[in-house]
């Protein structure tokens, strides 16, 4: 292991009047070795695996894991592809953490500036094994949004069979259709007639499958208004999922008082107001007020 | 019945000494305390606290210039750290918060320096990093930014970059999310508006389909739709709870971040108070311990964090017993002077 015998460890931590932590001596003698490297900005082995012993007892460290970053830099011939591995150990046993996706990223692009390219494929274990812990962690998530925005990835094959297998096993995590979304459309490329019906296609199946599941019908009203595209033309559909003798929803009778006040048939989107009022009660005021708005 | 005493005891309690295993929390530390102290004022009790002058004291001893710009550090192991020894938007925004709360004035505070720490992390694309030139950017420190700046009577933050940011956040259902094309997030919804109504670029004509959104995380399984009980996050216990995400169980600080932002648009009747505040005080208080859960899940413990906010989304309904919140700083309402 290493040896730290020459740094000398100098004033514990202050006990403060409110929230006082009983640090154990561990703890103590960790941080003051900590401190002392970073004083000194030293980049060496030792000082690499105090950062990693300061991540694993206090994640939130924010400054440690810039340390650890001028460190990484610092030592030229430590692996980077060694780093990332060490990330996805800390983010399995940190799921909730904020930084490690940021850090993560930065180190690719260390690689990207070094050696000119970064090769995806390393990437896919991690992700996948952390969605299979949480399908929807937010920060996994995140994450993958900005390797499809850095790396090119808009209706790259691979992502979209990645929704796809999400959503197979779970049509309501919004997440995946959050990302099939951005994967779709998140740069300014028209798409081809072609290609937004078949999206269209595939989202009122899946709205057949789970008509009253709100991510399907926010994702394919989502496509509507992000391509300027006429809301009226999904009446057939609001319609088939609006007859309360049959299966319906509640966000096709949403869906049907949107287009119904596009039509400025204001009268019949009232009526759809009050039921929805009356059904969805606890949202009453809301579809009182909005209501309330139509202007004739 | 809402029983403000069990949950000063609580508060008093998070507030004492803490066992090693809170080792882990020691970088929030000052945001336990802001949660801890600001619940005591929003149950009317801070003259139980004790050691309010020593207490300030040491806030203040979390203070660090560096050149022309200053703030808070997070913890007393940032000290003495040389270059990585950096105040945090975070930890500034909480001391004041404390400070404000306890009474002092702030005059000890160099508040230009403030300014220009706050200045100096906006980034060109209008949001703001945690430190001076380093971490993720957010919503939420966005919103800090702006809290700090209101604390100290303004700051030069670019308030037309700031509203760039926030829209360039919005996502396709009306919720703002981490970042362009992220989910959107009732929490960093929050955080955009709260920001925004700081910075005085919030206009409710702009942000209907945010509206839309934010009504819909008030849970409500009916006859209309049962066959979502089928979905695995689905509780019928969460009826009147918000979530954060479409299609994610109820949770207690999702109460406050809801209620919170549509109060910012002075339209947090649209919701149903009674029912959510139903769901706080069956379903996720800690009649026994005091303070609040995360969720109704068996096995769970209160903590600061879900405390204060559930306590905070009961005061903008007007429950008896709790002061009301200003929803823009998160302070008791008579706070801000």
């Amino acid at each position: 292991m290493y040896d730290y015998s020459d740094i000398v460890i100098e004033e514990p931590v202050e006990p403060s009047p409110l929230c006082q932590i009983l640090y154990s001596d561990e703890f103590k003698q960790l941080i003051g070795i900590a401190k002392a490297l970073m004083r000194s900005n030293e980049h060496s082995e030792r000082a690499l695996k105090i950062t990693e012993r300061v991540i694993e007892k206090v994640a939130a460290h924010y400054t440690i894991w810039s340390y650890r970053l001028s460190i990484v830099k610092g030592l030229q011939n430590y692996s980077l592809d060694k780093e990332l591995d060490w990330c996805g150990q800390i983010a399995v046993h940190n799921p909730k953490n904020y930084q490690i996706w940021h850090y993560r990223s930065l180190i690719i692009e260390l690689i990207l500036e070094r050696i000119g390219s970064f090769d995806l494929k390393q990437e896919y274990p991690i992700l996948e094994k952390m969605l299979d812990q949480d399908s929807k962690n937010y920060h996994v998530w995140s994450y993958r949004r900005w390797l499809v925005e850095r790396f090119n990835l808009f209706r790259d094959t691979n992502e979209f069979k990645y929704t796809e297998k999400m959503l197979e096993e779970d049509v309501r995590n919004n997440s995946a259709w959050n990302h099939r979304f951005f994967v779709l459309l998140g740069d300014k490329k028209t798409l081809t007639n072609d290609q937004i019906q078949a999206e269209i296609d595939y989202v009122t199946a899946k709205v057949d499958i789970a008509p009253t599941n709100p991510s399907s019908w926010n994702y394919l009203k989502g496509i509507y208004n992000k391509l300027n595209m006429d809301v009226t033309n999904l009446q057939p559909l609001a319609t088939k999922y609006s007859d309360l003798n049959s299966v319906h929803s509640q966000y096709a009778f949403e869906l049907l008082a949107e287009i119904l006040e596009k039509q400025k048939l204001f009268e019949q989107a009232i009526d759809i107001y009050a039921l929805l009022e009356e059904k969805d009660s606890i949202r009453k005021r809301y579809w009182r007020w909005r209501s309330s708005r139509l202007s004739f | 019945m809402f029983d403000p005493k069990v949950h000063v005891r609580y508060f008093l309690r998070c507030l004492g000494i803490l066992p090693s295993i809170y080792e882990g929390e020691d970088s929030n530390k000052l945001a336990l305390i802001y949660f801890c102290v600001c619940g005591l004022d929003l149950l009317d009790a801070l003259d139980q606290l004790p050691g309010k002058a020593a207490t300030i004291e040491w806030v203040y001893k979390h203070w660090v210039a560096i050149d022309d710009y200053g703030g808070f550090r997070g913890s007393d192991i940032y000290r003495d750290t040389g270059p990585y020894d950096v105040p945090n938007l975070a930890a500034t925004g909480f001391a004041l918060q404390i400070l404000v709360t306890l009474g002092d004035d702030l005059s000890q505070v160099d508040r230009n320096k403030v300014r220009r720490f706050v200045e100096r992390c906006q980034r060109p694309n209008g949001s703001f990093s945690p430190v001076v030139g380093f971490g993720e950017e957010d919503l939420r420190y966005c919103m800090l930014a702006m809290t700090i700046s209101r604390l100290l009577d303004g700051s030069a933050v670019d308030s037309g970059r700031l509203l760039q940011y926030v829209r360039s956040t919005l996502a396709f259902d009306g919720g703002l999310s981490m970042s362009t094309g992220g989910e959107s997030h009732a929490g960093l919804t929050y955080c955009g508006l709260a920001a925004l109504k700081l910075a005085g670029e919030l206009d409710l004509c702009e942000w209907q389909p945010t509206l839309d959104f934010l009504v819909h995380r008030q849970i409500h399984y009916s006859e209309f739709n049962k066959r979502e009980l089928e979905n695995e996050y689905a509780d019928e216990d969460d009826n009147g709870a918000f979530n954060g995400r479409v299609n994610k169980y109820g949770d207690t600080c999702y109460a406050f971040w809801c209620l919170a932002a549509l109060e910012l648009l002075d339209i947090a009747d649209l919701v149903d108070g009674e029912a959510v505040k139903r769901f706080l005080l069956e379903q996720t208080l800690s009649p026994t311990m005091g303070g609040f859960c995360k969720t109704n899940a068996p096995d769970e413990l209160p903590d600061p964090l879900h405390s204060f906010l559930g306590i905070a989304a009961l005061g903008i309904i007007r429950t008896p017993g709790i002061a009301p919140v200003d929803v823009t700083v998160v302070l008791r309402k008579d706070r801000m002077v």
